[in-house]
């Protein structure tokens, strides 16, 4: 068996790169404020002709599984998941946390025995992985992601074991594999997702159909700043005391208006 | 066929339940300016401060409802915390029956000034707090905590201040006795700031 692991520690930057990605990724919509993360398993949106998996061509949305976020719930689990048949898994676990104290964000998100029958025909055998994750973890310092993608097999399709964030393989006009994505959002939050398989048309011989297919996405918004020890003995019992006054009302019943 | 196994913590359901929750982290805005919390949100860690331990306070243990009989007002308690400006965060708007307690200071039943605040109105609706400012010296105010137990405070003192002068120290400032402070905007409300003039503050101490 072919056993790749690759394991690649992309800092914030390749920043062309990134924004090319961001703007054809449906992920690149799942963004993060400070303090704010997210993770999920897997999301597809596909079309595929027909002939692909079984006779019909197929359509398929399925939303975020195995789906966390730092707002709650902040871990999700799932056993024996497939999608439509596209990809299967034995495991999918994510989780999504932001530490109130030090302020920061940590997400996760990973998938167990990974089989991708949707690519079989292109690989010439089911392409298969016993890891797919990926994380994130913002502090004070800033935002870092990276992925594991532990003896992952595409056959033909080609091989993505380097150490580089967004390494991508494939066949032009049908498909593009792209492992390790590191996409940076607007916001100022990273995506990370493992693996990003894209389906690219469906005019070329051997195409698949159109959509995209996300792989253990992990979402991290900056760090909150707060104050990171707890108080001493004889130190404040607020530890760290808020500027200025609440803002609680929106005005819609006031009584007295000041123009 | 879609064919997966159950959630962790909601046997028998779907993994698709939690799919709207990436849904329900909007940012609202408080009194039409401030960042509020993207909330219900689950209590704060126990760990995110501790306090000096006296006599008179108990464990930290993180507020889980406030119940005011005297006004009529109860509800559940999110963690709040500060905005990128330090100002502190404040229950979503859009949700004014929301009230929520400062977590970077002691929980109630600690020694200190436990906060909760609350909206006074919000969505052309009457929030938690809509009639703090009736509350009196002597009503008594209860909150029910993580572990179980429940503390009972009696309200000291009610004061109406302009924003512009809020009383930091008294409000924050370290106590001797578990203490609670109950924070809403009052006053008129400025349209060009979108921010309320005054706030009301409600001063009670535990009651022995």
């Amino acid at each position: 068996m072919r056993n790749t692991v690759l394991r690649t520690g992309g800092v914030i930057g390749v920043a062309a790169a990134a924004v090319l990605l961001a703007s054809v990724t449906p992920a690149a919509a799942t963004t993060a404020g400070p303090g704010e993360g997210s993770a999920y398993g897997a999301d597809a949106s596909v079309s595929l002709l027909s002939g692909v998996l079984g006779q019909d061509a197929l359509s398929v949305r399925t939303g975020e599984l195995g789906a966390s976020n730092t707002a709650g719930p902040n871990s999700a689990s799932a056993v024996d998941a497939t999608l439509k048949g596209l990809v299967s898994a034995k495991a999918i676990t994510s989780s999504a946390n932001h530490d109130t104290a030090s302020g920061d964000v940590t997400a996760k998100a990973e998938l167990v025995q990974v089989a991708l029958p949707v690519l079989a025909a292109l690989a010439g055998r089911t392409p298969t992985a016993s890891v797919i994750s990926s994380q994130c973890h913002a502090t004070a310092a800033g935002i870092t992601g990276s992925s594991d993608l532990a003896d992952l097999d595409l056959g033909r399709i080609g091989d993505v074991a380097a150490a580089t964030p967004n390494l991508t393989v494939g066949i032009p006009g049908v498909l593009q594999v792209t492992a390790d994505e590191q996409i940076h959002n607007a916001d100022g939050s990273l995506t990370v997702n493992a693996l990003d398989i894209k389906l690219l048309g469906g005019q070329l011989t051997g195409a698949l159909g159109t959509g995209d297919i996300v792989l253990a996405s992990s979402t991290c918004g900056p760090a909150t700043a707060v104050a990171t020890t707890p108080p001493a003995p004889g130190a404040p019992e607020v530890s760290v005391v808020p500027a200025g006054a609440p803002e609680t009302g929106d005005g819609s019943l006031a009584t007295v208006i000041v123009h | 066929m879609l064919s997966t196994g159950t959630a962790r913590d909601r046997p028998g359901r779907s993994i698709r339940w939690v799919v709207g929750v990436l849904l329900a982290g909007v940012c609202l805005a408080g009194c039409g300016g401030g960042t509020s919390a993207s909330a219900p949100a689950p209590a704060a860690s126990t760990s995110a401060a501790t306090s000096t331990q006296q006599s008179a306070g108990a464990a930290r243990s993180v507020p889980t409802w406030i119940d005011i009989p005297s006004i009529d007002a109860r509800s559940s308690l999110i963690g709040l915390g500060l905005n990128p400006d330090k100002s502190v965060q404040v229950p979503p708007v859009d949700k004014p029956q929301q009230a929520g307690w400062y977590e970077y200071g002691p929980t109630p039943g600690q020694v200190g000034p436990a906060v909760i605040l609350g909206h006074i109105d919000g969505d052309h609706q009457e929030g938690i707090f809509w009639r703090l400012h009736e509350v009196k010296p002597g009503d008594a105010v209860t909150v029910g905590r993580q572990d179980g137990s429940t503390v009972t405070f009696t309200v000291s003192k009610v004061d109406q201040v302009p924003k512009d002068t809020f009383p930091t120290s008294a409000v924050y400032g370290n106590t001797t006795d578990p203490e609670l402070r109950l924070i809403t905007c009052s006053g008129a409300f400025d349209a060009t700031t979108g921010h309320y003039l005054d706030n009301v503050i409600v001063y009670a101490t535990k009651t022995n």
